[in-house]
């Protein structure tokens, strides 16, 4: 009996705390100065931070409720900071389970050892896991040193770190399912990097309950707009687009006959036309307690701002997150048996906690059950197979096909072309443009038809929504591709034969980027197609307010590039500086999140400022240079309205600065990689 | 001289790789270059190609010197690693056809060249194939098909034959003999030496960074011979044999192995009869007596330690 349980104490300890992979990261990693630095630069960021958040949330009284009000706001900048960080990171740290066995060709040795398939599994897990929850250990003082002042309780702390924790672990699970299903090549890397990636996008954007949502003034304004426009085609008198804009921004407790008669000049239809804008309001009111975007949870209450939860929640970390924070309320227990989806949206935190861990176990259990069953070395998986039959159906073999013709260039052809086969990297460009070129058409059939009974606002936050998020995939497959634009040939041992040419260090470098931005041509003309259709549109048809500027698709189009091709020099110097693609990609990744975070602050804050200042400025920071070009009246406030020729005027010269601005600052970045090129890579290869 | 190198000395940190290298390789000859793991072979290729800087001294290809004139070093040589490296998702054609506008071959003369090189190394019918479903043998040809493609005058080959089948080792071997007609300088390393005995016209020996020997074959063939070796089989009592065969004068020792006596005769003594003679005479049954033969893998373990750094 006692040796029984020695030997199932003995399993359970080599299982997890005794597993040899697992020790064996533990012991090298402790030793090893990158993970080191890596704790302490999320470090730096999560104390730069808290620093930006007290700085902005300044007390005005140094009462303690303001404190409290204080400390509540920086616990709020430094936990999402933490969650994006992991959000983004993880994937990365976690990718490198699918290749660091076969890299070292280790993985078919693991398999023939005595080891069993659940300490394969859980060690190569929890040995990935390990440095991302140190880097959430590390995090959990800083993050106390809000409940100092109040306003934070410990359980919002555990809270934020435990929906951190499980995103990670979810991550990881997926990726050692990869490696275990021998799916995961480095080719996939990318892409299971890129699907967490636009999951984390999309759905966040969809769910975001401010995302769609509007202050009463806007739902009052789209409702104004349409009773006026009703009013006008029946009623006595047609009315300028100066006297619309006049009317529109009457305020409610102003609105008065007297008021109106001002605008009008008619007694009788200042009358009706009372009558009719008090039902719009009234109309705007009841919109704001019952109007539901497609994500929002019934039942979930209104904050001040007219937000609520999204049903979302429970399957998103940050907007669990909200419902932590106290952003937006959870829907209080329903009347009757409640059930699971009940649960879920009634504690969304625990839910995302809790659907996380489930799935994560799942995928753990089927890694267990396939890692010797799988995919043997060298055969074709089940997709290989079918795809292989396909091939010889279609009479075209896998293993042949005709020679393409190679550019003048050779460098920028590689990038531009061989890198966007249709497997993997290109089939994930070409899914991305048809998704959002459908989503474009969609939102234009629907603002032609009128369907939906989408009001012409709406549809324009949905535009807005849509090419904001076409633009941070366009970011991140620019700086993912760049990233892995020199560690690959390094990887690939491909490195040193194009050394040997005559190609100088500025023909390399300059033929990455001309191929990487050639390659990314496609996904940058999906949003200026989208804009390009929406102000076709507003031309040709008869409408009473242009949704979109006739020369936003141009200006969009020039940004993009100019950004595009910042960020692929931003991928190319990390890709040169580091040994290996997975550091390459975080990094890059790491410095593109920064810049644009650090640029999209400054960016609403000079907005903030003046709007004709921010329409000068915005266009030199990311985002909020695509929003002003989108929207430029949601962007500046709506107040826009009241100058509109100066706005635009504004924006068009602000959007050519910036384009020269970062043309330039992408011609020192590249002058300056030309210059350590040769040395960097031969130092390297010593 | 093509190739040159004096007192070409590199270091990776503590450890010296090449030690004082003085290399020198006529135009046209076949320069075989054999040493241990870890000699400095790969090294002084790599430097050669101009992938590495050396720490001192001077490297001479085609009278310019590496490091200060590498751009005009590239185009005149064609560097063959020993490993593949390939680009994935690129059919053979695909491959030569980038490698020849890296080497500024464009239009016309482009397809005719990458034509002309996989017409040579019998290709033609992997052309529309894709690089990473080449077997070994193939992609090593290919290796050796780009490095034609500029015509260069110095073909630096990193272990060529290294993981083949034997028929993949003759096609590599007659194809290196076909551009060895052709008039190309070759300098090829290898731990295959009958091999390069075949092929090369001169050696070098290398062991730690230093340069043991350099010349023509039977230069090193004519260095290594100490003394002749025989192999004598004696049907039994081998123990009385050693005994009787240690004191004769004109043996400097006798050593046995696998069943054999291994018997090394002083230097200068070319009539070995007397070796039957003596075990003839002690009753003992003769089986087996033959001389070593000295050729440049016996001459290599005799004038290396084999000590691998």
């Amino acid at each position: 009996m006692f040796l029984m349980k020695q030997d199932v104490a003995t399993w359970f300890w080599r299982l997890l705390p005794g597993n040899p992979i697992f020790l064996r990261v533990l012991h090298g990693a402790g030793r090893r100065k990158r993970y080191l630095w890596i704790r302490l630069i999320y470090l730096r960021v999560l104390f730069s931070v808290m620093f930006v958040a007290l700085l902005a949330g300044q007390p005005t009284r140094g009462a303690l409720d303001d404190l409290a009000k204080g400390s509540t706001q920086v616990f709020r900048f430094v936990s999402i900071a933490q969650l994006v960080m992991i959000c983004f990171l993880a994937p990365v740290f976690m990718a490198a389970a699918i290749t660091q066995e076969k890299d070292a060709q280790t993985y078919g040795i693991l398999l023939t050892t005595p080891l069993s398939n659940a300490q394969i599994v859980l060690g190569s897990l929890m040995s990935r896991l390990f440095f991302v929850v140190v880097l959430l250990l590390a995090g959990v003082p800083i993050l106390c040193v809000t409940m100092l002042y109040g306003g934070v309780t410990l359980r919002q702390i555990l809270l934020s770190t435990g929906i951190a924790a499980t995103t990670a672990l979810l991550t990881g699970s997926l990726a050692v399912a990869m490696s275990a299903t021998r799916v995961g090549t480095r080719r996939t890397i990318f892409s299971f990097y890129l699907a967490v990636a636009t999951y984390l996008l999309v759905v966040g954007a969809l769910g975001y309950p401010r995302a769609f949502r509007r202050p009463i003034e806007s739902l009052r304004y789209a409702e104004r707009s349409r009773a006026i426009e009703e009013w006008a085609a029946t009623g006595p008198q047609r009315l300028s687009a100066a006297q619309m804009d006049r009317l529109l921004l009457i305020e409610p407790e102003e609105l008065n006959e007297t008021a109106i008669g001002a605008v009008v000049k008619d007694e009788g239809a200042s009358a009706t036309l009372l009558k009719t804008l008090r039902q719009a309001d009234d109309i705007a009111a009841e919109r704001l307690d019952s109007d539901l975007t497609l994500f929002g949870c019934r039942g979930a209450p209104l904050n001040t701002e007219g937000a609520r939860m999204s049903w979302l929640a429970p399957f998103h970390p940050l907007l669990a997150l909200q419902v932590v924070l106290n952003e937006v309320e959870a829907p209080p227990a329903s009347g009757g048996d409640g059930g699971l989806a009940d649960a879920l949206l009634r504690r969304p935190h625990y839910g995302y906690m809790g659907v996380t861990s489930s799935v994560s176990l799942v995928v753990v259990i089927f890694s267990m059950l396939y890692v010797r069953r799988g995919v043997r070395e060298g055969e074709a998986g089940w997709l290989g197979r079918v795809v292989a039959d396909l091939g010889h159906r279609l009479g075209r073999e896998r293993v042949r096909r005709n020679p393409r013709r190679v550019w003048q260039n050779p460098i920028a052809w590689r990038e531009a072309r061989t890198r966007a086969s249709f497997t993997g990297r290109g089939a994930l460009r070409g899914a991305v443009v048809a998704l959002g070129l459908a989503c474009s058409g969609v939102l234009l059939a629907v603002y032609v038809g009128g369907w939906g009974r989408m009001d012409p606002n709406e549809i324009h936050f949905w535009l807005t929504g849509l090419i904001i998020i076409e633009f941070a995939l366009i970011l991140l497959m620019a700086v993912n591709s760049a990233a892995t634009a020199i560690t690959r040939e390094r990887e690939a041992n491909t490195i040193e034969l194009v050394l040997c040419t005559p190609l100088s260090s500025g023909y390399i470098v300059y033929g990455k980027l001309r191929g990487l931005v050639g390659f990314l041509l496609p996904l940058i003309l999906v949003p200026t197609i989208s804009l390009l259709g929406f102000a076709l549109c507003d031309a040709v048809l008869p409408k009473a307010r242009t949704l979109v500027l006739p020369e936003a698709a141009f200006e969009l189009l020039l940004l993009l590039v100019v950004y595009a091709s910042f960020a692929c020099v931003l991928g190319l110097q990390m890709s040169l500086r580091f040994r290996r693609t997975v550091q390459a990609v975080a990094a890059g990744v790491a410095a593109l999140i920064g810049v644009s975070f650090s640029l999209g602050a400054c960016g609403y804050g000079l907005i903030g400022i003046s709007g004709s200042f921010g329409a000068l400025v915005a266009p030199f920071t990311p985002f909020t240079a695509v929003s002003l070009i989108v929207n430029p009246a949601w962007t500046l406030g709506i107040d826009a309205a009241a100058e509109p020729n100066t706005v635009r005027s504004l924006i068009s010269v602000g959007v050519c600065l910036a384009a020269g601005f970062y043309a330039l600052v992408v011609v020192g970045m590249y002058r300056t990689m030309v210059r350590n090129f040769d040395m960097t890579l031969r130092k390297q290869m010593a | 001289m093509i190739v040159e190198t004096i007192n070409l000395t590199k270091r990776y940190g503590t450890l010296v790789a090449l030690n004082n290298l003085c290399l020198r390789i006529e135009e046209g000859e076949s320069f075989g270059y054999i040493g241990p793991n870890g000699a400095g072979k790969t090294t002084t290729l790599k430097i050669l190609a101009t992938l590495l800087r050396p720490t001192c001294g001077e490297a001479r290809v085609c009278g310019h010197v590496v490091g200060y004139e590498s751009r005009k070093i590239r185009p005149l040589i064609g560097y063959v690693p020993d490993f593949f490296g390939a680009y994935e998702d690129m059919v053979v054609q695909e491959y030569l056809e980038f490698f020849a506008s890296a080497y500024n071959i464009t239009g016309d003369k482009r397809t005719r060249v990458v034509g002309d090189v996989l017409e040579l190394t019998d290709l033609v019918g992997r052309r529309d194939a894709l690089v990473d479903s080449l077997s070994r043998g193939m992609k090593q040809r290919l290796s050796i098909a780009r490095v034609l493609l500029h015509d260069p005058r110095v073909l630096l080959l990193d272990e060529p034959a290294s993981g083949l089948d034997p028929r993949a080792r003759i096609e590599i071997r007659e194809l290196l003999k076909e551009l060895k007609r052709m008039g190309k300088t070759i300098v090829i390393s290898s731990h295959i030496l009958h091999e390069l005995a075949e092929l090369c016209t001169t050696v070098g020996i290398l062991e730690q960074g230093e340069l043991l020997f350099q010349g023509a074959i039977d230069q090193v063939l004519r260095q290594a011979r100490v003394g002749t070796r025989l192999h004598v089989g004696v049907l039994d009592q081998h123990d009385r044999a050693r005994q009787l065969l240690s004191g004769v004068p004109g043996v400097r020792e006798v050593v046995e192995q696998d069943g054999r006596l291994l018997v090394d005769l002083e230097e200068g003594v070319e009539d070995y009869s007397f070796v039957a003679r003596v075990l003839l005479d002690g009753g003992l049954k003769l089986r087996e007596l033959r001389v070593e033969p000295v050729d440049l893998e016996t001459a290599f373990m005799r004038l290396t330690k084999g000590v691998v750094q």
